[in-house]
């Protein structure tokens, strides 16, 4: 008798620290994305488009995902999806939440599947032979017509991820940052070669503007003296 | 005379003429130039390649939320009952990166609050504990290797002081980590 409660005894307490493991490993949120910059150009009026791919492999619930951006100008910049509300069932509490997308628990897979749902994609893991199933965000900057040429312009967008966690005092979020370099380039490409031009060729008009008026002069001047004389010699 | 100073007229007149058809008809070409082609036995040209390797970087937060449970006003610099929060790095970023710490909301409970400033934090890097300031970004791990295919696991491990005095609730605040490719 004992024995067999030292044994329900034991057991009782594995099953204990094997719950606390759970709770201690459980609510990992997780967000991950590619690239983390960008370089573009485009030319006055045209929009720009950036493909970013956000990803959770290692959470084990839904990030949700909300986006914001700063800039050196004041240009329109969209995303798609665009910013909206969505309601959760989080066990049992009906939630409202503010998100671009959400992101679901997806581990890397070794086979891309033949047909990829609009707004996913797979993108190769860098170290190993797996695709990373990520969601796509649709990154769209409206150049003005009037921007200046040759100008490059800096965004930063910025992914907030947040995960429903249990009731606690300290609730973080996860953010990364895309940097965008944007370029302003001419509508088309021409090439030609600029001489320096001589001085003389240069202010040519300003030299024949001179000499005119001094040969005027010298024809005034010689006319008076000549007029001069004429009533010299007819005095005598 | 009169004959002198006319013959001077014309000829003066003459040169004024001459020299503005001149100006007017070579300028040009001595603007623009004149380009030859001499012919080449060979021709080469220079050119280049280039390709960007793209960048990865993810982040996991485990031991979340970061919890006190309860404590007494009054109470200075308790460390949390779940320290210290794990920031996973994944094993597929390809870049070095910081890790930065920003609280973006005071504790709050129903009409009561006080300051972000009473939580603090330490890191293996920062190891004296730093209080956080509202909305200010604070370095808590700075210029990490790599991680290129190996997982790294950051600690942060915080503090709270609850001001003596405090109104009793359930008080929670919000803080964003940040996790991005080291300049």
């Amino acid at each position: 008798m004992t024995r067999i409660v030292s044994s329900l005894k034991i057991v009782s307490m594995l099953l204990l620290f094997i719950m606390f493991l759970n709770i201690s490993h459980a609510q990992k949120c997780s967000l991950g994305m590619t690239p983390l910059s960008a370089s573009v150009r485009a030319t006055p009026g045209q929009t720009a488009i950036i493909i970013w791919n956000l990803y959770n492999i290692y959470g084990d619930r839904l990030t949700h995902v909300s986006l914001t951006y700063t800039s050196d100008v004041d240009w329109p910049v969209t995303f798609d999806p665009a910013l909206k509300n969505v309601t959760y069932d989080i066990a049992g509490q009906i939630v409202t939440v503010t998100e671009n997308l959400a992101l679901e628990p997806n581990p890397p897979v070794t086979v891309k599947p033949e047909v990829i749902p609009p707004g996913t994609n797979y993108v190769k893991h860098p170290f190993t032979d797996e695709y990373i199933p990520v969601k796509t965000v649709k990154i769209s900057i409206k150049i003005p017509e009037n921007a200046e040429v040759w100008k490059t312009h800096e965004f930063t967008i910025l992914a907030e991820g947040n995960c429903f966690t249990a009731p606690g005092a300290v609730i973080p979020s996860l953010s990364t940052p895309l940097k965008i370099t944007l370029q302003v380039v001419p509508r088309e490409f021409y090439e030609k070669a600029v001489l320096q031009i001589p001085w003389y060729v240069q202010y040519s008009y300003v030299i024949i503007a001179i000499v005119i008026i001094v040969l005027l002069g010298i024809i005034y001047w010689s006319y008076r003296r000549g007029k001069k004389l004429t009533q010299k010699v007819s005095k005598k | 005379m009169n004959k002198e100073f006319d013959a001077m007229l014309v000829v003066t007149i003459a040169i004024i003429v001459l020299g503005v058809f001149s100006v007017i008809a070579y300028r040009e070409n001595l603007v623009s130039g004149i380009a030859s082609l001499t012919g080449y036995a060979t021709w080469n040209q220079t050119t280049s390649a280039s390709v960007t390797v793209n960048e990865y970087i993810s982040a996991t937060l485990s031991n979340i939320p970061i919890d006190f449970g309860s404590l007494d006003p009054g109470t200075t610099n308790q460390p949390a009952t779940n320290n210290p929060l794990l920031v996973q790095v994944g094993a597929e970023t390809n870049v070095e990166y910081n890790i930065t710490l920003n609280g973006t909301t005071n504790f709050v409970s129903g009409g009561n609050s006080f300051s972000v400033g009473n939580l603090s934090y330490n890191t293996t890097e920062i190891t004296t504990p730093t209080p956080y300031e509202l909305n200010v970004e604070k370095n808590a791990y700075t210029n990490e290797p790599c991680p290129c295919g190996t997982q790294a696991d950051r600690n942060v491990w915080h503090y709270i002081s609850v001001p003596a005095g405090q109104v009793a609730g359930a008080y929670s605040a919000n803080i964003k980590i940040t996790v991005k490719k080291s300049t």
